[in-house]
Protein backbone atom coordinates (compact mmCIF):
# COMPACT_ATOMS: atom_id res chain seq x y z
CA UNK A 1 0.00 0.00 0.00
CA UNK A 2 1.06 3.90 -0.27
CA UNK A 3 1.28 5.94 2.30
CA UNK A 4 -1.13 8.37 1.08
CA UNK A 5 -3.51 5.32 0.81
CA UNK A 6 -6.26 4.69 2.55
CA UNK A 7 -5.65 1.30 3.77
CA UNK A 8 -2.39 2.98 5.10
CA UNK A 9 -3.73 5.35 7.28
CA UNK A 10 -6.09 2.60 8.45
CA UNK A 11 -2.47 0.05 8.65
CA UNK A 12 -0.04 2.31 10.43
CA UNK A 13 -2.62 2.98 13.74
CA UNK A 14 -3.01 -0.70 14.68
CA UNK A 15 0.82 -1.31 13.76
CA UNK A 16 1.96 1.45 16.13
CA UNK A 17 -0.37 -0.06 18.97
CA UNK A 18 0.19 -3.63 18.08
CA UNK A 19 3.89 -2.72 18.15
CA UNK A 20 4.16 -0.31 21.47
CA UNK A 21 1.70 -2.84 23.28
CA UNK A 22 4.08 -5.92 22.98
CA UNK A 23 6.98 -3.59 24.77
CA UNK A 24 9.73 -6.84 24.24
CA UNK A 25 12.63 -5.87 21.60
CA UNK A 26 12.15 -9.41 20.15
CA UNK A 27 8.41 -9.48 20.28
CA UNK A 28 8.18 -6.08 18.41
CA UNK A 29 11.02 -6.88 15.96
CA UNK A 30 9.06 -9.87 14.69
CA UNK A 31 5.85 -8.36 15.01
CA UNK A 32 7.51 -5.42 12.51
CA UNK A 33 8.45 -8.08 10.17
CA UNK A 34 5.16 -9.23 9.65
CA UNK A 35 3.69 -5.82 9.00
CA UNK A 36 6.20 -5.11 6.49
CA UNK A 37 5.37 -8.08 4.45
CA UNK A 38 2.02 -6.75 4.48
CA UNK A 39 2.54 -3.79 3.52
CA UNK A 40 4.65 -5.04 0.79
CA UNK A 41 1.86 -7.98 0.03
CA UNK A 42 -0.77 -5.40 0.00
CA UNK A 43 0.60 -4.11 -3.28
CA UNK A 44 0.67 -7.93 -4.76
CA UNK A 45 1.04 -10.92 -2.92
CA UNK A 46 3.76 -12.29 -5.19
CA UNK A 47 6.06 -9.58 -3.88
CA UNK A 48 7.14 -10.86 -0.10
CA UNK A 49 8.51 -13.92 -1.94
CA UNK A 50 11.07 -11.81 -4.20
CA UNK A 51 12.01 -9.54 -1.15
CA UNK A 52 12.66 -12.36 1.51
CA UNK A 53 14.36 -14.15 -1.52
CA UNK A 54 16.51 -10.75 -1.94
CA UNK A 55 17.39 -10.43 1.41
CA UNK A 56 17.63 -14.44 2.25
CA UNK A 57 20.52 -14.22 -0.42
CA UNK A 58 22.35 -11.39 1.53
CA UNK A 59 22.03 -13.25 5.00
CA UNK A 60 23.05 -15.85 3.81
CA UNK A 61 26.25 -14.39 2.02
CA UNK A 62 27.28 -12.52 4.82
CA UNK A 63 27.54 -15.46 6.98
CA UNK A 64 29.71 -17.21 3.87
CA UNK A 65 32.19 -14.46 4.22
CA UNK A 66 32.58 -14.66 7.68
CA UNK A 67 32.89 -18.29 7.47
CA UNK A 68 35.86 -18.26 4.63
CA UNK A 69 37.19 -15.15 4.77
CA UNK A 70 39.41 -16.05 2.21
CA UNK A 71 37.06 -16.99 -0.85
CA UNK A 72 35.16 -13.43 0.22
CA UNK A 73 36.02 -11.74 -3.36
CA UNK A 74 34.12 -14.72 -4.74
CA UNK A 75 31.43 -14.39 -2.53
CA UNK A 76 30.77 -10.98 -2.99
CA UNK A 77 31.24 -11.26 -6.62
CA UNK A 78 28.49 -13.66 -6.64
CA UNK A 79 26.27 -11.61 -4.78
CA UNK A 80 26.75 -8.38 -6.41
CA UNK A 81 26.16 -10.03 -10.01
CA UNK A 82 22.75 -12.20 -8.40
CA UNK A 83 22.00 -8.58 -7.36
CA UNK A 84 22.50 -7.00 -10.98
CA UNK A 85 21.35 -9.85 -13.11
CA UNK A 86 17.57 -10.04 -10.81
CA UNK A 87 17.08 -5.92 -10.84
CA UNK A 88 18.12 -5.80 -14.45
CA UNK A 89 15.66 -8.42 -15.40
CA UNK A 90 12.69 -6.84 -14.18
CA UNK A 91 13.53 -3.47 -14.73
CA UNK A 92 14.94 -3.81 -18.25
CA UNK A 93 12.82 -6.17 -19.69
CA UNK A 94 9.77 -4.37 -20.97
CA UNK A 95 12.82 -2.28 -23.32
CA UNK A 96 14.65 -5.61 -23.96
CA UNK A 97 11.70 -7.22 -25.33
CA UNK A 98 10.58 -3.77 -27.49
CA UNK A 99 14.08 -2.91 -28.67
CA UNK A 100 16.04 -5.53 -28.83
CA UNK A 101 13.84 -9.02 -29.26
CA UNK A 102 12.10 -8.18 -32.02
CA UNK A 103 15.55 -7.61 -33.84
CA UNK A 104 16.74 -11.09 -32.98
CA UNK A 105 13.45 -13.05 -33.71
CA UNK A 106 10.53 -13.36 -35.97
CA UNK A 107 7.84 -10.36 -34.71
CA UNK A 108 5.68 -13.57 -34.03
CA UNK A 109 8.10 -14.99 -31.52
CA UNK A 110 8.79 -11.41 -29.96
CA UNK A 111 4.98 -10.73 -29.57
CA UNK A 112 5.05 -13.88 -27.55
CA UNK A 113 7.85 -12.86 -25.42
CA UNK A 114 6.24 -9.02 -24.82
CA UNK A 115 3.63 -10.55 -23.81
CA UNK A 116 4.73 -11.90 -20.59
CA UNK A 117 4.68 -8.19 -19.18
CA UNK A 118 7.52 -8.47 -16.61
CA UNK A 119 7.04 -5.97 -14.72
CA UNK A 120 9.23 -3.76 -12.30
CA UNK A 121 8.61 -4.90 -8.65
CA UNK A 122 8.18 -2.13 -6.25
CA UNK A 123 10.77 -1.04 -4.22
CA UNK A 124 13.07 -3.58 -5.74
CA UNK A 125 15.78 -1.40 -6.83
CA UNK A 126 15.85 0.00 -3.46
CA UNK A 127 15.95 -2.75 -1.28
CA UNK A 128 18.39 -4.49 -3.29
CA UNK A 129 20.70 -1.36 -2.78
CA UNK A 130 20.18 -1.38 1.13
CA UNK A 131 20.70 -5.13 1.83
CA UNK A 132 23.52 -5.17 -0.56
CA UNK A 133 25.48 -2.48 1.11
CA UNK A 134 25.31 -4.85 4.45
CA UNK A 135 26.52 -7.71 2.21
CA UNK A 136 29.79 -5.80 0.97
CA UNK A 137 30.46 -3.74 4.36
CA UNK A 138 30.85 -7.43 6.20
CA UNK A 139 32.97 -7.92 2.90
CA UNK A 140 35.30 -5.26 3.49
CA UNK A 141 35.39 -5.60 7.02
CA UNK A 142 33.51 -2.58 8.05
CA UNK A 143 30.56 -4.27 10.22
CA UNK A 144 30.03 -7.67 11.79
CA UNK A 145 28.13 -10.25 10.20
CA UNK A 146 24.63 -10.64 11.39
CA UNK A 147 23.30 -14.40 12.39
CA UNK A 148 19.75 -13.50 14.08
CA UNK A 149 17.57 -13.69 10.84
CA UNK A 150 14.46 -11.94 12.64
CA UNK A 151 16.60 -8.59 13.11
CA UNK A 152 17.92 -9.50 10.00
CA UNK A 153 15.23 -9.87 8.25
CA UNK A 154 13.69 -7.09 9.58
CA UNK A 155 16.86 -4.43 8.56
CA UNK A 156 16.14 -6.17 4.27
CA UNK A 157 12.16 -5.60 4.54
CA UNK A 158 11.91 -2.87 7.15
CA UNK A 159 8.02 -1.51 6.03
CA UNK A 160 9.02 2.82 6.15
CA UNK A 161 11.88 2.45 3.94
CA UNK A 162 10.96 -0.26 1.51
CA UNK A 163 9.72 1.31 -1.64
CA UNK A 164 11.42 4.51 -2.69
CA UNK A 165 14.04 4.77 0.22
CA UNK A 166 15.82 6.22 2.22
CA UNK A 167 18.37 3.22 0.75
CA UNK A 168 19.23 3.10 4.07
CA UNK A 169 23.11 1.48 5.74
CA UNK A 170 23.26 -1.21 8.17
CA UNK A 171 25.37 0.93 10.66
CA UNK A 172 22.26 3.04 10.96
CA UNK A 173 19.70 0.89 11.21
CA UNK A 174 20.67 -2.61 12.85
CA UNK A 175 22.61 -1.41 16.19
CA UNK A 176 18.72 0.54 16.40
CA UNK A 177 16.70 -3.32 15.67
CA UNK A 178 19.06 -4.85 18.15
CA UNK A 179 18.28 -2.27 21.31
CA UNK A 180 15.65 -1.94 23.63
CA UNK A 181 13.26 0.63 22.50
CA UNK A 182 10.93 2.57 24.71
CA UNK A 183 7.72 4.22 24.03
CA UNK A 184 8.94 8.05 23.85
CA UNK A 185 6.24 10.78 23.82
CA UNK A 186 8.20 13.48 22.49
CA UNK A 187 9.58 11.54 19.99
CA UNK A 188 6.08 10.04 18.65
CA UNK A 189 4.53 13.92 18.35
CA UNK A 190 7.89 14.77 16.43
CA UNK A 191 7.32 11.90 13.96
CA UNK A 192 3.96 12.61 13.45
CA UNK A 193 4.35 15.99 12.93
CA UNK A 194 7.64 15.25 10.32
CA UNK A 195 5.00 12.78 8.57
CA UNK A 196 1.61 15.11 8.33
CA UNK A 197 4.63 17.92 6.40
CA UNK A 198 5.48 14.84 4.43
CA UNK A 199 1.79 14.27 3.70
CA UNK A 200 1.26 17.67 2.74
CA UNK A 201 4.20 18.16 0.53
CA UNK A 202 2.69 14.89 -1.66
CA UNK A 203 -1.03 15.73 -1.40
CA UNK A 204 -1.26 19.72 -1.26
CA UNK A 205 1.69 20.52 -3.19
CA UNK A 206 3.07 17.93 -5.83
CA UNK A 207 -0.27 16.45 -6.50
CA UNK A 208 -1.82 19.71 -6.94
CA UNK A 209 0.96 21.13 -9.74
CA UNK A 210 1.41 17.08 -10.94
CA UNK A 211 -1.87 17.42 -14.06
CA UNK A 212 -0.39 20.96 -15.12
CA UNK A 213 3.03 19.87 -15.47
CA UNK A 214 1.90 16.47 -17.34
CA UNK A 215 -0.15 19.22 -20.04
CA UNK A 216 2.92 21.18 -20.22
CA UNK A 217 5.40 18.32 -21.19
CA UNK A 218 2.41 16.76 -23.57
CA UNK A 219 1.20 19.51 -25.38
CA UNK A 220 1.78 18.57 -29.36
CA UNK A 221 3.14 22.32 -29.78
CA UNK A 222 4.43 23.78 -26.85
CA UNK A 223 5.81 27.39 -26.43
CA UNK A 224 9.22 28.20 -25.14
CA UNK A 225 7.27 29.29 -21.87
CA UNK A 226 5.19 26.43 -21.81
CA UNK A 227 8.23 24.39 -21.67
CA UNK A 228 9.91 26.30 -18.97
CA UNK A 229 7.26 26.62 -16.71
CA UNK A 230 6.24 23.52 -17.06
CA UNK A 231 10.25 22.00 -15.99
CA UNK A 232 10.04 24.92 -13.24
CA UNK A 233 7.16 22.82 -12.04
CA UNK A 234 8.73 19.42 -12.24
CA UNK A 235 11.70 20.92 -10.27
CA UNK A 236 9.59 21.64 -7.79
CA UNK A 237 7.02 18.34 -8.31
CA UNK A 238 10.49 16.34 -7.94
CA UNK A 239 11.22 17.81 -4.92
CA UNK A 240 7.93 17.77 -3.41
CA UNK A 241 6.64 14.27 -4.34
CA UNK A 242 9.96 12.53 -2.81
CA UNK A 243 11.09 14.79 0.01
CA UNK A 244 7.55 14.27 1.19
CA UNK A 245 7.59 10.68 0.96
CA UNK A 246 10.84 10.51 2.28
CA UNK A 247 9.36 12.71 5.57
CA UNK A 248 6.48 10.45 5.57
CA UNK A 249 8.62 7.51 5.88
CA UNK A 250 11.04 9.01 8.26
CA UNK A 251 7.96 10.33 10.61
CA UNK A 252 6.42 6.96 11.00
CA UNK A 253 10.10 5.17 11.71
CA UNK A 254 10.47 7.81 14.27
CA UNK A 255 7.01 7.05 15.98
CA UNK A 256 8.10 3.83 16.38
CA UNK A 257 11.58 4.60 17.87
CA UNK A 258 13.62 3.84 14.86
CA UNK A 259 15.65 7.06 13.37
CA UNK A 260 16.09 6.55 9.47
CA UNK A 261 18.43 9.06 7.59
CA UNK A 262 18.01 12.35 6.25
CA UNK A 263 17.32 12.51 2.53
CA UNK A 264 16.87 15.39 1.17
CA UNK A 265 18.63 18.81 2.81
CA UNK A 266 17.36 21.62 0.68
CA UNK A 267 18.90 20.36 -2.45
CA UNK A 268 18.18 23.94 -4.63
CA UNK A 269 20.21 26.10 -2.31
CA UNK A 270 23.17 24.07 -3.87
CA UNK A 271 26.25 26.17 -5.12
CA UNK A 272 27.86 23.82 -6.37
CA UNK A 273 26.97 20.15 -8.49
CA UNK A 274 28.96 18.59 -6.29
CA UNK A 275 27.03 19.94 -2.77
CA UNK A 276 24.15 19.40 -5.17
CA UNK A 277 24.54 15.25 -4.34
CA UNK A 278 24.84 15.93 -0.81
CA UNK A 279 21.33 17.27 -0.56
CA UNK A 280 19.90 15.23 -3.28
CA UNK A 281 18.98 11.61 -2.45
CA UNK A 282 21.30 11.56 -0.05
CA UNK A 283 21.33 8.05 0.85
CA UNK A 284 21.30 6.87 -2.91
CA UNK A 285 24.20 9.70 -3.22
CA UNK A 286 26.08 8.58 -0.67
CA UNK A 287 25.67 5.05 -1.42
CA UNK A 288 26.78 5.09 -5.14
CA UNK A 289 29.70 7.24 -3.28
CA UNK A 290 30.96 4.90 -1.25
CA UNK A 291 30.20 1.54 -3.36
CA UNK A 292 30.60 3.26 -7.67
CA UNK A 293 32.65 6.06 -7.35
CA UNK A 294 34.97 4.96 -4.55
CA UNK A 295 35.82 1.99 -6.60
CA UNK A 296 35.60 3.49 -9.74
CA UNK A 297 38.86 5.73 -8.74
CA UNK A 298 40.39 3.43 -6.37
CA UNK A 299 39.76 -0.09 -7.99
CA UNK A 300 42.65 -1.74 -9.63
CA UNK A 301 40.21 -2.49 -12.60
CA UNK A 302 39.91 0.67 -13.29
CA UNK A 303 43.19 2.16 -12.40
CA UNK A 304 44.98 -0.25 -15.01
CA UNK A 305 42.39 -0.70 -17.61
CA UNK A 306 40.07 2.23 -17.93
CA UNK A 307 42.20 5.05 -19.12
CA UNK A 308 41.78 7.84 -21.18
CA UNK A 309 44.11 8.39 -24.13
CA UNK A 310 46.51 11.52 -24.14
CA UNK A 311 45.71 12.73 -20.94
CA UNK A 312 49.59 12.57 -19.86
CA UNK A 313 50.39 11.46 -16.00
CA UNK A 314 47.65 10.39 -14.74
CA UNK A 315 46.24 13.09 -11.86
CA UNK A 316 43.52 13.55 -9.70
CA UNK A 317 41.47 15.67 -11.83
CA UNK A 318 41.46 12.59 -14.59
CA UNK A 319 40.53 10.41 -11.95
CA UNK A 320 37.62 12.27 -10.66
CA UNK A 321 36.42 12.90 -14.54
CA UNK A 322 36.59 9.02 -14.94
CA UNK A 323 34.95 8.32 -11.69
CA UNK A 324 32.00 10.43 -12.11
CA UNK A 325 31.55 9.42 -15.78
CA UNK A 326 31.52 6.10 -14.57
CA UNK A 327 29.14 6.81 -11.41
CA UNK A 328 26.22 9.25 -13.27
CA UNK A 329 26.77 6.70 -16.19
CA UNK A 330 25.36 4.16 -13.55
CA UNK A 331 22.65 6.60 -11.80
CA UNK A 332 21.70 7.13 -15.46
CA UNK A 333 21.00 3.78 -16.27
CA UNK A 334 19.31 2.87 -13.15
CA UNK A 335 17.04 5.96 -13.42
CA UNK A 336 15.89 4.19 -16.78
CA UNK A 337 16.70 2.47 -20.26
CA UNK A 338 15.56 5.35 -22.43
CA UNK A 339 18.04 8.08 -23.57
CA UNK A 340 16.94 11.18 -21.76
CA UNK A 341 17.56 9.34 -18.37
CA UNK A 342 21.05 8.21 -20.33
CA UNK A 343 21.61 11.89 -21.05
CA UNK A 344 20.75 13.12 -17.25
CA UNK A 345 23.46 11.00 -15.69
CA UNK A 346 26.34 12.28 -18.80
CA UNK A 347 24.87 15.78 -18.50
CA UNK A 348 25.82 15.92 -14.46
CA UNK A 349 29.37 13.89 -15.11
CA UNK A 350 29.87 16.91 -17.89
CA UNK A 351 29.31 19.57 -15.31
CA UNK A 352 30.71 18.10 -12.52
CA UNK A 353 34.44 17.90 -14.46
CA UNK A 354 33.96 21.10 -15.33
CA UNK A 355 32.95 22.06 -11.96
CA UNK A 356 36.26 20.44 -10.93
CA UNK A 357 38.09 21.57 -13.40
CA UNK A 358 37.28 25.50 -12.57
CA UNK A 359 37.68 25.13 -8.60
CA UNK A 360 41.31 23.79 -8.63
CA UNK A 361 42.38 26.97 -10.65
CA UNK A 362 40.33 29.40 -8.61
CA UNK A 363 42.60 31.89 -6.54
CA UNK A 364 42.69 30.56 -2.54
CA UNK A 365 40.81 33.53 -1.30
CA UNK A 366 38.10 32.96 -3.92
CA UNK A 367 37.45 29.62 -2.60
CA UNK A 368 36.83 31.09 0.84
CA UNK A 369 34.30 33.82 0.23
CA UNK A 370 31.03 32.71 1.10
CA UNK A 371 29.16 35.71 -0.56
CA UNK A 372 29.98 33.62 -3.97
CA UNK A 373 27.14 31.95 -2.81
CA UNK A 374 24.64 34.32 -3.89
CA UNK A 375 25.81 34.28 -7.45
CA UNK A 376 26.65 30.12 -7.37
CA UNK A 377 23.11 29.27 -6.10
CA UNK A 378 21.25 30.96 -8.29
CA UNK A 379 23.68 29.61 -11.15
CA UNK A 380 23.25 25.99 -9.95
CA UNK A 381 19.47 26.30 -9.19
CA UNK A 382 19.86 27.29 -13.47
CA UNK A 383 21.84 24.01 -14.04
CA UNK A 384 19.57 21.82 -12.18
CA UNK A 385 16.14 23.10 -13.80
CA UNK A 386 18.38 22.29 -17.16
CA UNK A 387 18.75 18.70 -15.79
CA UNK A 388 15.54 18.42 -14.28
CA UNK A 389 13.85 19.51 -17.69
CA UNK A 390 16.12 16.35 -19.91
CA UNK A 391 15.00 13.99 -16.82
CA UNK A 392 11.56 14.84 -17.81
CA UNK A 393 11.42 14.36 -21.36
CA UNK A 394 9.88 11.57 -23.27
CA UNK A 395 12.27 11.81 -25.60
CA UNK A 396 15.70 13.08 -26.24
CA UNK A 397 14.38 14.20 -30.58
CA UNK A 398 10.92 16.13 -28.18
CA UNK A 399 14.07 17.60 -25.62
CA UNK A 400 16.13 19.03 -28.83
CA UNK A 401 12.75 20.37 -30.37
CA UNK A 402 11.96 21.94 -27.00
CA UNK A 403 15.32 23.94 -26.36
CA UNK A 404 15.74 25.05 -29.98
CA UNK A 405 12.63 27.25 -29.35
CA UNK A 406 11.79 31.07 -30.24
CA UNK A 407 11.93 32.19 -26.31
CA UNK A 408 9.34 35.20 -27.65
CA UNK A 409 7.05 33.02 -29.93
CA UNK A 410 3.89 31.60 -28.37
CA UNK A 411 0.06 32.80 -29.00
CA UNK A 412 -1.46 35.56 -25.94
CA UNK A 413 -3.24 31.71 -24.80
CA UNK A 414 0.20 30.03 -24.58
CA UNK A 415 1.68 32.87 -22.06
CA UNK A 416 -1.71 33.16 -20.21
CA UNK A 417 -0.97 29.46 -19.71
CA UNK A 418 2.66 29.96 -18.91
CA UNK A 419 1.93 33.04 -16.55
CA UNK A 420 -0.54 30.30 -14.69
CA UNK A 421 2.27 27.60 -14.56
CA UNK A 422 4.59 30.63 -12.78
CA UNK A 423 1.81 30.86 -10.24
CA UNK A 424 1.31 27.15 -9.42
CA UNK A 425 5.13 27.35 -9.19
CA UNK A 426 4.82 30.34 -6.65
CA UNK A 427 2.01 28.35 -5.01
CA UNK A 428 4.04 24.84 -4.56
CA UNK A 429 7.49 26.75 -3.38
CA UNK A 430 6.10 28.90 -0.82
CA UNK A 431 5.92 26.47 2.06
CA UNK A 432 9.40 25.27 1.10
CA UNK A 433 10.35 28.79 1.41
CA UNK A 434 9.16 29.34 4.86
CA UNK A 435 10.11 25.79 5.41
CA UNK A 436 14.12 27.18 5.21
CA UNK A 437 13.24 30.19 7.08
CA UNK A 438 11.35 28.14 10.08
CA UNK A 439 13.91 26.02 10.18
CA UNK A 440 17.26 27.96 9.81
CA UNK A 441 15.86 31.38 11.88
CA UNK A 442 12.64 31.01 13.63
CA UNK A 443 12.36 26.95 15.00
CA UNK A 444 15.91 27.78 17.65
CA UNK A 445 14.22 31.42 18.58
CA UNK A 446 10.30 30.43 19.27
CA UNK A 447 10.52 27.01 20.63
CA UNK A 448 10.34 27.73 23.99
CA UNK A 449 7.96 30.33 23.69
CA UNK A 450 4.19 29.71 25.43
CA UNK A 451 2.55 29.97 22.44
CA UNK A 452 4.97 27.55 20.28
CA UNK A 453 2.73 24.46 21.16
CA UNK A 454 -0.68 25.75 20.14
CA UNK A 455 0.69 27.26 16.63
CA UNK A 456 2.67 24.40 16.05
CA UNK A 457 -0.58 22.16 16.47
CA UNK A 458 -2.89 24.50 14.78
CA UNK A 459 -0.24 23.96 11.62
CA UNK A 460 -0.40 20.35 11.61
CA UNK A 461 -4.25 20.47 11.85
CA UNK A 462 -4.09 21.91 8.74
CA UNK A 463 -1.45 19.49 7.25
CA UNK A 464 -4.11 16.74 8.57
CA UNK A 465 -6.97 18.19 6.66
CA UNK A 466 -5.28 18.84 3.47
CA UNK A 467 -4.24 15.08 3.41
CA UNK A 468 -7.55 13.61 4.47
CA UNK A 469 -9.54 16.31 2.03
CA UNK A 470 -7.32 15.49 -0.75
CA UNK A 471 -6.62 11.65 -0.06
CA UNK A 472 -8.82 10.43 -1.93
CA UNK A 473 -7.88 12.33 -5.39
CA UNK A 474 -4.33 12.30 -4.79
CA UNK A 475 -2.37 9.95 -6.93
CA UNK A 476 -1.10 6.92 -4.69
CA UNK A 477 2.32 6.98 -7.14
CA UNK A 478 5.19 8.91 -6.00
CA UNK A 479 7.70 9.58 -8.90
CA UNK A 480 10.07 7.48 -7.36
CA UNK A 481 7.89 4.29 -7.18
CA UNK A 482 9.18 3.96 -11.21
CA UNK A 483 12.89 3.41 -9.94
CA UNK B 1 52.21 7.16 14.20
CA UNK B 2 53.32 11.00 15.48
CA UNK B 3 55.20 10.93 11.68
CA UNK B 4 52.64 10.05 9.52
CA UNK B 5 50.22 12.11 11.73
CA UNK B 6 53.10 15.21 10.46
CA UNK B 7 53.40 14.20 7.00
CA UNK B 8 49.62 14.04 6.28
CA UNK B 9 49.48 17.63 8.01
CA UNK B 10 51.61 18.28 4.68
CA UNK B 11 49.47 16.26 2.76
CA UNK B 12 46.64 18.34 3.86
CA UNK B 13 47.69 21.97 3.72
CA UNK B 14 48.86 20.95 0.49
CA UNK B 15 45.82 20.19 -1.06
CA UNK B 16 43.51 22.28 0.88
CA UNK B 17 45.77 24.97 0.26
CA UNK B 18 45.98 26.26 3.72
CA UNK B 19 49.39 26.57 5.34
CA UNK B 20 47.55 27.42 8.67
CA UNK B 21 45.31 23.76 8.73
CA UNK B 22 45.98 22.18 11.84
CA UNK B 23 44.71 18.48 11.76
CA UNK B 24 44.45 16.13 14.79
CA UNK B 25 43.23 12.29 14.81
CA UNK B 26 40.09 13.64 15.87
CA UNK B 27 39.37 15.94 12.70
CA UNK B 28 36.40 15.30 10.53
CA UNK B 29 35.64 15.78 6.98
CA UNK B 30 32.61 18.27 8.20
CA UNK B 31 35.57 20.03 10.24
CA UNK B 32 37.48 20.84 7.01
CA UNK B 33 35.95 23.54 4.37
CA UNK B 34 35.97 21.90 0.65
CA UNK B 35 37.06 18.51 2.07
CA UNK B 36 33.52 16.97 -0.29
CA UNK B 37 33.57 13.55 -2.32
CA UNK B 38 35.72 15.63 -5.19
CA UNK B 39 38.88 16.85 -2.70
CA UNK B 40 38.77 13.51 -1.04
CA UNK B 41 39.91 11.34 -3.73
CA UNK B 42 42.49 14.93 -4.37
CA UNK B 43 43.69 14.05 -1.17
CA UNK B 44 43.72 10.08 -0.87
CA UNK B 45 45.59 10.18 -4.12
CA UNK B 46 48.29 12.78 -3.13
CA UNK B 47 48.29 10.59 0.24
CA UNK B 48 49.31 7.79 -1.88
CA UNK B 49 52.15 9.34 -3.82
CA UNK B 50 53.44 10.89 -0.52
CA UNK B 51 53.64 7.69 1.41
CA UNK B 52 54.01 5.63 -2.07
CA UNK B 53 51.29 2.91 -1.25
CA UNK B 54 48.32 2.61 -3.13
CA UNK B 55 44.98 2.00 -1.29
CA UNK B 56 41.99 -0.17 -2.34
CA UNK B 57 38.44 1.53 -2.26
CA UNK B 58 37.11 -0.60 0.45
CA UNK B 59 40.25 1.02 2.77
CA UNK B 60 39.42 4.76 1.81
CA UNK B 61 35.52 4.37 1.67
CA UNK B 62 34.07 5.12 5.26
CA UNK B 63 36.72 6.43 6.93
CA UNK B 64 35.77 8.39 9.93
CA UNK B 65 38.63 11.04 10.65
CA UNK B 66 41.84 11.42 10.22
CA UNK B 67 43.29 9.32 12.93
CA UNK B 68 41.36 6.39 10.92
CA UNK B 69 43.30 7.41 8.01
CA UNK B 70 46.64 7.31 9.85
CA UNK B 71 45.59 4.16 11.34
CA UNK B 72 45.29 2.97 7.38
CA UNK B 73 48.54 4.41 6.64
CA UNK B 74 50.59 3.12 9.76
CA UNK B 75 49.40 -0.51 8.72
CA UNK B 76 49.79 -0.44 5.16
CA UNK B 77 52.90 0.46 5.69
CA UNK B 78 53.69 -1.95 8.21
CA UNK B 79 52.47 -4.61 6.02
Amino acid sequence: MSFVDTDFLLFFPVVFIGYWLLQKRRWQNIFLLLASQVFYGWFDLRLPLLLLAVTGMNYGAAILVDRHPEQKGRILAAAVVLSVVNLCTFKYFGWFAAEIIPKLVGPEEAGRIAALHVALPLGLSFYTFHNLAYTIDVSRGRLRVRRDPIDYFLYGSYFPQLVAGPVERPQNVLPQLESERHFDWSRVTSGLGLALWGGFKKVALADAISPYVDLMFLHQDPSWAMVWTGALGFTIQAVTDFSGYTDIARGTSRMLGIELMDNFAHPYLAATPMEFWTRWHISFSTWLRDYVYMPACFSDFVRDWITIPFTGEWSPFWNTARALAITMLVSGIWHGSTANFILWGAYYAVIGTIYAAIVARLPKKWKKDSRWRYLTVPVMFGFTLFGMHIFRQPSVPVLLKHLTLNPLGGTPEQWTVSASMLGLCAYAALPLGLAVVYERFLAPRVKDAPWFLPVRTTVWAVFAVAIFSSVRTSSGDFIYFQF
Amino acid sequence: MADTLSKLQDVFRDVFEDDDLVITRATTAAQVSAWDSVMHVTLMMAAERAFKLRFKSGEVTGLKNVGELVDLVDRRLGG
